[in-house]
């Protein structure tokens, strides 16, 4: 019995600190195509990097060890949508820039996926910026660089929109521009 | 000082010094390689430079299949088309010899094989990688990339006219050999514009935001290295002390970048690459300098540049022991400058775009497609066109 027991699986324990920071996630990740869908109204350069991504453009991002994902499609108008997980094509990989067979599905161009559920939620919290978390090696990325150059530039402008208040953003380098 | 979080990855094996050629066939044996496809370009064919190691091979009796084909901007179709030359032959693993194009392309090579022969073309991103590559064992014969100890891999998208980046820690090769044979008969200039891309990656390394204790140790050293044997190498091609020196400064630069990453003059130069050609090494020397001063000039990374005066410049920081951060920021742009101006006077190396005969109406583009190169991230500021756009100006 004692042998049996020792070769299943360990069991998962995840405390009260790891649900919440979950479910924050998982809502936010939930809201990402309508945040982006209304602040390219009122954010020039949200505007200005939604319009390099071409129209059906879709990312996702994933949250490793955690079961978290969210997957949005731009839209020709500029807005984004979710994208359901029984609709992404599961006969090529996220990111391969491979096209399906099957034409109803949605081929997912660029991925983010966050190595770890406290990277994540430092992300979205504005506790660390995304640079920061570049700069950690807290997310791999697949898909053409150029999109995904964008689209870092795309949510550090969200994020800072939300949380520019917090410390990982006041103390951020900035360039002296010239003014007029 | 407190220390980010950060990653340091280097497993290759380093084999250099004069004659480090002759350990190649107990390196193959020990990795249990009998049959290589050793990559190289029609260029080192031609100087007799890839046959000092295919002699070594014939001599110990190793048969190998040769690809010579890699042409200066490798491309997709090329890689691919290795991959298939290697399965189709048989072979057991890779013996690039040659300069960053050529080890790139046996990277990619190597990546797709390692992922049941997939086009190159769908990995891109950083750490897609979950196989290790077939055994790899680059030797440099320009000492400027590094590419024989990082985790990059730069092939150009000729339809696109796009240098695209590849990283993954498994496409860091197995083993490097440095051997000062294969740089000593490459002429000066080339000496030079290798030299200083070599030396922009570790300037950029010290600056960039994935920078890190680790990185910053390799950085200093190899800056170091460069100052005191670049100006030598390239008017003494054959001193094997400062050639060896620089091989080793290229592959500690390398080093430091493959964990710290670049930043804005890459990600320019990429640009220029991919668009109008301009050759990788020649880009990075055109630009450093520039970059430097556009950095100090907008108040990015105070203070920084002024703690590799020493390294540059001993003599010059030693002068400046008691002048402000702001002073010996400035004096080591100049260095920089003065560097540049060196090679231009005694070995005619362009300095501009005009030069090379760019047109001027292509800047815009360049500049745009700057903003959204990888390297671009890596920068401590954001990179816009507009600021990309001055740098480049500058550098026409």
């Amino acid at each position: 019995m004692a042998e049996a027991a020792s070769a299943s699986a360990p069991a998962v324990r995840r405390g009260a600190a790891w649900q919440v920071q979950a479910l924050y996630v998982r809502v936010l990740l939930r809201l990402l195509p309508l945040l982006i869908s209304i602040f390219r109204h009122v954010s020039p350069k949200i505007r200005a990097e939604v319009a390099y991504l071409k129209p059906g453009y879709t990312f996702q991002l994933r949250v490793e060890g955690a079961d978290l994902s969210g997957t949005c499609r731009r839209t020709a108008s500029g807005s984004f949508k979710r994208v359901p997980p029984a609709r992404i094509a599961r006969d090529v990989e996220a990111g391969s820039g491979l096209p399906s067979a099957d034409p109803q599905a949605a081929t997912v161009d660029y991925v983010i996926a966050f190595r770890s559920l406290p990277y994540a939620f430092a992300c979205f919290s504005g506790g660390e910026t995304l640079k920061d978390a570049l700069a950690e090696r807290a997310f791999s990325t697949r898909g053409p660089n150029d999109t995904g150059v964008a689209l870092t530039y795309l949510f550090t402008a969200l994020l800072r929109m939300f949380f520019g208040w917090r410390g990982a953003y006041r103390t951020a380098p900035k360039a002296r521009r010239r003014t007029a | 000082m407190a220390v980010s979080g950060f990653e340091f990855h280097c497993p290759t094996k380093i084999i250099c010094g004069q004659h480090a050629l002759g350990k190649l066939p107990a390196e193959l044996a020990s990795r249990n390689l009998a049959h290589p496809l050793v990559m190289t370009d029609a260029g080192l064919v031609k100087l007799g430079i890839a046959a000092k190691l295919t002699d070594v091979l014939d001599a110990t009796g190793i048969a190998y299949e040769l690809f010579d084909q890699v042409p200066p901007d490798s491309s997709m179709d090329v890689v691919n088309e290795v991959a298939h030359l290697y399965q189709q032959r048989g072979c057991d693993g890779f013996v690039a010899i040659g300069g960053g194009s050529v080890i790139d392309t046996a990277k990619g090579a190597a990546a797709s094989l390692s992922c049941a022969g997939v086009d190159f073309a769908t990995l891109q991103g950083s750490e897609i990688l979950t196989h290790d590559l077939p055994p790899f064992i680059a030797v440099p014969t320009t000492a400027g990339t590094g590419s024989e100890v990082t985790l990059v891999a730069v092939v150009a998208d000729t339809k696109k006219h796009a240098k695209l980046s590849f990283t993954s820690y498994k496409l860091v090769p197995h083993a490097a050999i440095l051997d000062p044979a294969f740089t000593a008969s490459l002429p000066p200039k080339l000496t030079a514009t290798t030299g200083m891309d070599a030396l922009t990656h570790a300037v950029e390394a010290y600056t960039s935001i994935q920078k890190n204790p680790v990185s910053d140790a390799f950085a200093v050293k190899a800056i170091e290295l460069i100052a005191a044997n670049l100006p030598r190498a390239c008017e003494q091609g054959d001193d094997a002390e400062a050639r060896t020196n620089l091989a080793l400064a290229s592959l500690m630069a390398g080093a430091a970048f493959s964990n710290a990453m670049v930043g804005v003059v890459h990600a320019i130069g990429h640009s220029l690459g991919g668009l109008c050609h301009v050759p990788h090494g020649q880009a990075m020397m055109m630009l450093l300098p520039h970059c430097v001063k556009w950095n100090l000039d907008h108040g990015v990374h105070a203070g920084r540049y002024g703690e590799l005066l020493a390294h540059l410049d001993p003599a010059r920081a030693a002068q400046l022991a008691d002048a402000s951060a702001d002073e010996r920021d400035r004096a080591a742009c100049e260095v920089l400058f003065a560097l540049n101006e060196r090679f231009h006077e005694k070995h005619g190396v362009p300095l501009t775009l005009r030069e090379l005969g760019i047109e001027h109406d292509k800047l815009e583009a360049v500049a745009k497609q700057a903003r959204y190169d990888g390297a671009a991230l890596y920068n401590a500021v954001e990179v816009t066109v507009e600021d990309a756009l001055e740098i480049l100006e500058a550098v026409y």
